[in-house]
Order: C-alpha cells, then sequence, then structure tokens
C-alpha cells in the first residue's frame, strides 16, 4: 500500500480539493476527515472551473450525484469542473474517488472500467474487510446499490496493474472481489467503501483514517 | 425539418443483468420461458439532429460502451404527428 501511493507534500498544509455535485452527500464528511488530517480542505463546485496548480490532491466524495440519472456518475462525468479535474489528473495531481466518486472517475474513463448494479439487485449498506495490494486490511462500511466493478474482457491484462482493494467477502458481485482499483500510473484511485465514515474508533473503526492517511502519503 | 430519434441501450451480454434474470424467473410463473434484457429507450425530439451528431452523443454520453450496446432510429416527425403533439403539448 504505502508504495504504491504517490507521496509528493510533506506534511501539513496539503491543499485539498473536495468536488461537489448536486446529489454529493459525504462531501462534509470528507472535507472534516481532510481537515482532521491537517490538510487545507475546500470544496470545488460542479458548474466551476479551477487551476490545478491550486491543489496538491483532489477528492471525489460519495453520494448520488446528479441523481444518477441515465448511470450512476454520468451526469457529474460531463460537469465543467470535471474538465478541470481532468487536466489536473493528466499532470498527475493525486485523485481519490470514494464510493459514487469512483463511479465518476470510472465514467470519466480516469480509471479502467465501470461499476454496474449489484449481482443482487439490491442496496448494500454494512461493514466490510478490504485487503490493500500490499497485504494491509481495512474495516469500512459500503452504501451503494451500483458497486459491481467491471472489468471488460478486452482489458483483462491490465488487472495486476489497477488492482488496489480486495473484500474479504464479495458483497455485490465485483470482478475478481475487486473494491478498489487504481490508474497505471499510480495517481487516480478509487473505492467503494467510505473511509471517512471509519474515521474515529467511536465510528465502528479508524481504518479509513488510515487509508487516508496513506493517500496522503503521511 | 424536425426529428424524432429513439435510443434502444441494452446491457452487453457479458455483463449480468439483475432485473432481466429476475424477470426470467417471473416469466416461468405465466409459463414463458425467456431469456430478457432489460434496457432503456431514450426519445429526442429536435431540429439539430444528425446521424453522425447523434451517435456521438450516444457514444460520449447517452450510453457507455464499456458495459452496454445501443441503436437509434432517427425519423422525420411527419406534420400530422407534429400537430397531434402540438395538441397535447
Amino acid at each position: 500500500m504505502e508504495a504504491s501511493f504517490p507521496t509528493n507534500a510533506t506534511s501539513k498544509n496539503k491543499r485539498v480539493g473536495v468536488l461537489r455535485f448536486l446529489g454529493t452527500n459525504c462531501d462534509l464528511d470528507t472535507l472534516k476527515a481532510f481537515t482532521a488530517l491537517g490538510c487545507e480542505a475546500r470544496y470545488l463546485w460542479w458548474e466551476d472551473h479551477f487551476d490545478p496548480e491550486d491543489f496538491d490532491y483532489l477528492v471525489l466524495p460519495g453520494g448520488f450525484s446528479h441523481g444518477d440519472y441515465l448511470r450512476s456518475g454520468a451526469f457529474a462525468a460531463q460537469a465543467p469542473v470535471c474538465e478541470s479535474l481532468m487536466k489536473a489528473i493528466d499532470q498527475g495531481v493525486p485523485t481519490l474517488g470514494i464510493c459514487n466518486g469512483f463511479q465518476i472517475l470510472c465514467e470519466l474513463g480516469a480509471l479502467p472500467g465501470a461499476l454496474v448494479s449489484n449481482t443482487s439487485g439490491r442496496f448494500k449498506d454494512f461493514w466490510v474487510r478490504v485487503k490493500s495490494n500490499s497485504g494491509a486490511t481495512y474495516k469500512m462500511p459500503i452504501a451503494h446499490g451500483d458497486g459491481r466493478y467491471f472489468l471488460p474482457p478486452s482489458q483483462i491484462d491490465k488487472l495486476d496493474t489497477i488492482s488496489w482493494l480486495t473484500y474479504e467477502a464479495n458483497p455485490n458481485g465485483s470482478f475478481q472481489d475487486l473494491a478498489g482499483v487504481k490508474n497505471e500510473k499510480s495517481t487516480v484511485f478509487g473505492l467503494m467503501p467510505h473511509p471517512e465514515r471509519a474515521f474515529h474508533d467511536w465510528m465502528g473503526s479508524s481504518d479509513g483514517k488510515k487509508l487516508l492517511e496513506e493517500f496522503l502519503g503521511v | 425539418m424536425k426529428k424524432r430519434a429513439i435510443v434502444n441501450i441494452f446491457p452487453k451480454p457479458e455483463v449480468l443483468d439483475p432485473q432481466g434474470r429476475a424477470l426470467e424467473k417471473s416469466l416461468v410463473r405465466k409459463s414463458v420461458q425467456a431469456e430478457v434484457l432489460v434496457g432503456k429507450v431514450i426519445q429526442l425530439e429536435s431540429d439539430d439532429l444528425t446521424s453522425e451528431k447523434l451517435d456521438q452523443i450516444c457514444q460520449d454520453f447517452l450510453v457507455n460502451t464499456l458495459t452496454e450496446t445501443y441503436s437509434f432510429t432517427l425519423d422525420d416527425i411527419k406534420d400530422e404527428d407534429l400537430k397531434d403533439h402540438q395538441k397535447k403539448a
């Protein structure tokens, strides 16, 4: 895990941009989590553009952006803010997508594959354990209806380079038990579980804090 | 000339379609054995559509070509259809 994350900033005052779309609902939790980690976190509105130079990290929180109309993340991927996001990703700004944020990154093509409806057809909302490709395990909650990771047969050769987190017990039918994937350059990460909802022990686990710290290279 | 486009979108065979599978099971109770796919239909009425433009919109936005297939028809709307439509509106 440690090796798979970029370590481009030192410690304090990392500038984190948290993208907000209509229907994003984990924005405040995500902002608070990064603020608690000593970052200078601020929101980025879906209609706006931003300068990639102004941010060290970008985060797409969970929710149901634009009602998840058409497909989860489809409308968000068309939003003006994503033009700036794609520029930032091209420049190598480390980017994390949580749940709906993961779906948006896949819709944008910033991560390979797609997230489709759970095999059961049901919304799944409970705690899961996931294992990273470095062997670390994390207890975090999931809450999604479209969390089944699908990698087209034509891209299966990428599996080893994009695999990041796997479920101990696959809750949604994801290909190869994948709960999180990364891009080939290891600058863009997406996961279905919610690290911001597992930030303090009283929440049930603080493993999400550990994961976010690792994303920040702390 | 105003045109009407009908876009049909279906999950690809390699992507499990839970709604289709559920329908298959239910239809057995109606004595029907069927392979079912549940997709969606999008209708657009516009003066600005060409086949090329519509295809581009499908690939960029309406369809995720990793998981879905699509087809569309694009036809002129006849005068009488338009009048009906305006009456309804």
